[in-house]
């Protein structure tokens, strides 16, 4: 069942057969517009004819610019969930239906505009339904991006909630306000003895503008009383006399000269947002709803058509207002029977919203929990969550009690509310009751069928969040084995949190296919957006597996993905690949991407990026050396840090304790490992790892330092005890990983480990490990795995050069290192006999032709000689080439 | 205890409108609506029907609570 947009939101309401121009407010709209300013507002009390003049401008526009988008919503109260609003919107510009959070949703929106030829206009309607931070934080948003083509036209009774000073002061906004929109005695009498055909005298006109102000409500009431009066003069003498408020008295005396059938009409039907005929005669039991709705139009009795066909209606405003507070002070019983037709009449024309707001509005809390359950797949498909989660506040509890399908939905909202220990309370209950013999009224259907499914990935879901990764387990893998095979939505959500589960344990060989598995299952179930979502922690988990170009591919096809679902997808894509340019020491490249974005570290469905953008930021600013910059990044990243559904395999204390081992900060560090009690002779488990492993950086670094201050005589002592501690550690570290698959953290430790060995002076026993880094790390394109560790690392590949240990890649490693320097032996074996010749020559003060005359070569082969000689010292000019050969010990 | 004082005389019957405040007109053509609101919400709905009734809000007084 769908909810769809209802296309008398965005019907732009038509000019009135007879009005008042008012050409004097429409050309201040027309300036405003042709003075760029980004935003019209039109705000003033219901009544000053805010609506009409909008649509007469919007009319004009439309006759002139027949290219121009124009969008026009009238607002609802239901629009207070971001998720509808913006739908709304893309639907009144004709802009194709966009599902999601609503940050790219707004991004995508401006893209859509400025990629339009032609100018755009957003007209918001009744503004002043609108209390949502969440859709008032949408507009702020949309204002601050706005494209110039975009013209924003807000109306509203009460001055909306946006920054309004700061578009005044920037001279962007064009105001229209009641002192404006009131009628002027000239427009009066324009509209009571033009429009209205009264005969009225300039006294007569003077006393009722000055009696209702130029309010336009007012006049046009009192024109409809005068018009069935046969007294006029007495009427206008009674009504200016009296001080009762210009609604009450002139309402009253409207309704009180329509004949009795449509008077009753009119207070039965007055608490509908939208009529149409059929839905009237489902109301009064009668057949002339059609005749009545002609009637009141005709005679101009407040009733604004909502489409071109005259199906749809609505009272103007200010007069329902007054019919309602009269229908319900005659018969309240009445009325609430009244609800109960119309949600009926709205479930049989399969309009469910209105149905359940109806049912609701008359607390009919039954029906209306049925008919919520009802709409719960489309709704949660088109995330109009806050919608139900409104709806769900207005049910008693017990209402829900037998539907366990709504009460699934309300345990998961306690869920993402905070409440974990209730939410698995009561999903134990909704299992219960499934079982039970007492059985429930939630209808047979997809939905129910699929609840144990359900039920199972949220308890997954919740036993993750309170960090039991047993039970994630148990859960995750009972709601896999339940879904069928095309439940792509229950395998996708069991299969995720089966996969987060073994990662936690660390075992990633099997946490990537299940989570591979889950991801395409999602797809399959059309949650774009979760697929790529997901693919930053599944990129995540390959470089735990040391997988980096599985890693890079993931990245390269989420980018084509997030592409498909719009723009601003992407930006969750980022730290990750910032991350991994960085290790391909590509600085530039891994710092665009994040400042490519907002700098506050904006996301679009994944929280966690938020904390991710700083640590990435970091992690460049640390490659760059700026490392008490990069300290601070951290700390930043610490204040945006979430929990999330994902282990925290890299805790960002332990990556500031890294920082600091890199400054020599040895205290610092140490008071770390001992806050996180985290000690060498700790059992070794993966979601400890990062931690591990920082602590054998200490040690080594501390070993290799001389001391922390200690005493000399010891000194020799603790540091032997540090470096061979550390080896210990990696040693039972590397066993580890190799078990759980974790050729990231093997590649990591191996290097530590030769590290540790050549802080030990065990130079030749320090090339196993390294030789086996390099053959692991060298096809997954591993720089800064080894150029980020600096001198030692030099002398290590100095080593490695000189025993022709992968010669192409240790050549290119120290090339990244700065330190191009190939070993006399190296050099000897890349220098060709010839470039030797050359070579010597160059340390003359012979000039280039001169060389090539004594070599007998024409000029254009020496460069060829001098240019691969340069190459391959890895120096770009004659004096470096020869101060490089000269350390080198070749001249 | 809320005291709010509108422009134009209101009859008693629109009591029920305001959720049950009472209505008391004065002799000078303005009319204050008294009673009691559970919440802050409420004030402002209350606030808000005024408002959409295009009434004239001259003062809103709060007494004793914090309503």
């Amino acid at each position: 069942m769908a909810t769809p947009v209802l296309s008398t939101k965005f019907f732009v309401p038509p000019q009135r057969a007879h009005f008042v121009a008012r050409s004097r407010l429409l050309d201040r709209l027309t300036e405003g517009r042709a003075r760029h300013r980004k935003v019209t507002l039109i705000s003033a009390p219901a009544g000053f004819g805010k609506t009409t003049i909008l649509s007469e401008w919007i009319a004009d526009i439309a006759s002139k610019e027949p290219d121009t988008r124009i969008g026009w919503v009238s607002l609802d109260e239901g629009d207070n969930d971001p998720a509808r609003f913006l739908d709304y919107v893309f639907a009144a510009l004709k802009y194709p239906p966009r599902d999601g959070a609503p940050e790219p949703v707004i991004a995508e929106l401006i893209n859509l505009v400025e990629r339009d030829s032609a100018p755009a206009l957003l007209i918001l309607d009744d503004f002043q339904v609108i209390d949502s931070v969440a859709v008032r934080e949408a507009v702020v948003s949309l204002l601050a991006h706005q494209p110039a083509k975009l013209h924003l036209v807000i109306a509203s009774r009460s001055d909306p909630p946006l920054p309004l000073g700061r578009l005044r002061a920037a001279g962007d906004l064009t105001e229209l306000r009641a002192a404006e929109l009131r009628f002027t005695p000239e427009e009066s009498r324009t509209f009571l003895n033009e429009v209205m055909g009264l005969e009225l005298s300039a006294g007569d006109i003077a006393a009722l503008e000055s009696r209702t102000e130029g309010w336009i409500a007012g006049l046009q009431l009192a024109a409809l009383s005068m018009r069935e009066h046969e007294d006029v003069a007495g009427f206008i003498e009674a009504f200016t006399g009296s001080n009762r408020f210009v609604v009450d008295y002139l309402a009253e005396e409207v309704l009180q000269r329509q004949p009795d059938a449509l008077r009753s009409f009119l207070l039965q039907t007055a608490f509908l947002d939208r009529l149409t005929a059929s839905l009237c005669d489902a109301l009064t039991g009668r057949t002339d709803g059609h005749e009545m709705l002609d009637a009141l139009e005709r005679d101009n009795l407040f009733l604004v058509p909502l489409d071109e066909q005259r199906q749809w209606y609505r009272y103007h405003n200010l007069f329902a207002d007054v019919l309602r507070a009269r229908s319900r002070r005659e018969d309240r019983d009445r009325v609430a029977e009244l609800h109960r037709l119309a949600s009926m009449w709205h479930e049989q024309h399969e309009l469910l919203e209105p149905a359940i707001s109806y049912a609701l509005a008359g607390k009919h809390f039954e029906r209306a929990a049925h008919l919520i359950e009802r709409s719960l797949p489309e709704m949660r498909r088109r995330r109009h969550d806050m919608t139900l989660l409104a709806w769900l506040k207005l049910l008693p509890d017990d209402t829900t009690r037998r539907l366990p399908v709504l009460r699934t939905f309300s345990a998961w909202s306690m869920f993402i509310a905070g409440d974990l220990d209730g939410a698995d309370r009561r999903f134990g209950e909704i299992e219960e009751s499934l079982r039970s013999a007492d059985g429930h009224d939630s209808l047979a259907g997809e939905e129910l069928s699929k609840l144990p499914v359900t039920i199972a990935a949220y308890r997954a879901a919740i036993a993750q969040a309170r960090g039991d990764i047993h039970a994630t387990e148990v859960h995750a893998r009972r709601a896999l084995e339940l879904s069928p095979a095309d439940d792509h939505l229950g395998r996708g959500a069991g299969g995720g949190l089966l996969a987060l589960a073994l990662w936690a344990q660390g075992d990633v060989g099997a946490a990537v296919p299940a989570f591979r598995d889950a991801m395409s299952s999602l797809e399959v179930a059309g949650h774009l957006t979760d697929a790529i979502s997901g693919t930053v922690f599944m990129a995540d988990m390959l470089a735990v597996q040391g997988r980096r170009l599985a890693a890079r591919e993931a990245f390269e096809r989420a980018t084509v993905l997030a592409a498909t679902a719009g723009d601003g997808w992407a930006v969750d894509l980022h730290p990750g690949m910032s991350e991994l340019a960085r290790e391909e020491d590509d600085l530039d490249g891994a710092l665009a991407r994040l400042t490519a974005e907002p700098p506050s570290g904006a996301h679009a469905g994944v929280p966690e990026n938020r904390y991710r953008w700083f640590v990435a930021m970091s992690r460049v600013r640390e490659a760059q050396e700026h490392l008490d910059e990069a300290a601070e990044l951290l700390d930043e990243a610490e204040r945006f840090y979430l929990r999330g559904f994902f282990p925290d395999t890299r805790p960002i204390s332990a990556m500031r304790a890294r920082i600091w081992i890199k400054q020599g900060r040895f205290a610092d560090a140490v008071a770390w490992a001992a806050e996180r009690s985290v000690s060498a002779d700790d059992d070794v488990e993966y979601l400890h790892e990062f931690e591990h492993v920082t602590l054998a950086r200490l040690l080594i670094a501390r070993s290799r330092s001389g001391g922390d201050g200690r005493d000399a005589p010891d000194a020799t002592d603790v540091r032997a005890t540090d470096a061979t501690g550390a080896t210990r550690l990696l040693d039972r570290l590397l066993g580890a990983a190799e078990a759980g698959g974790r050729g990231g953290s093997v590649n990591e430790i191996l290097v530590l480990q030769s590290l540790a060995l050549h802080a030990q002076g065990r130079l030749l026993d320090a090339m196993a490990p390294l030789r086996r880094a390099l053959m692991l790390a060298e096809p997954e394109g591993y720089l800064r795995l080894f150029t980020d560790e600096g001198a030692p690392m030099a002398a290590l590949l100095d080593e490695a050069g000189r025993r022709a240990i992968m010669p192409d890649y240790v050549r290119r490693l120290r090339r990244a290192l700065g330190i191009a320097t190939p070993t006399v032996d190296a050099l000897v074996e890349a220098l060709s006999d010839r470039e030797v010749t050359v070579l010597r020559l160059l340390a003359t003060e012979l000039t280039g032709p001169q060389i090539a005359g004594e070599l007998y070569i024409s000029v254009n082969t020496l460069r060829t000689h001098t240019k691969h000689i340069f190459d391959k010292l890895g120096v770009s000019g004659r004096p470096a080439a020869v101060r490089r050969a000269q350390e080198q010990g070749l001249l | 205890m809320v005291e709010i004082r509108l422009d134009g005389q209101l009859d008693a019957r629109w009591a029920d409108w305001f959720d049950g405040m009472t209505l008391l007109p004065h002799d000078d053509g303005t009319t204050t609506l008294v009673g009691s609101v559970a919440d802050q919400a409420a004030l402002h709905g209350l606030l808000r029907r005024v408002g959409d009734l295009g009434m004239t809000l001259i003062s809103v007084n709060a007494h004793g609570s914090r309503a």
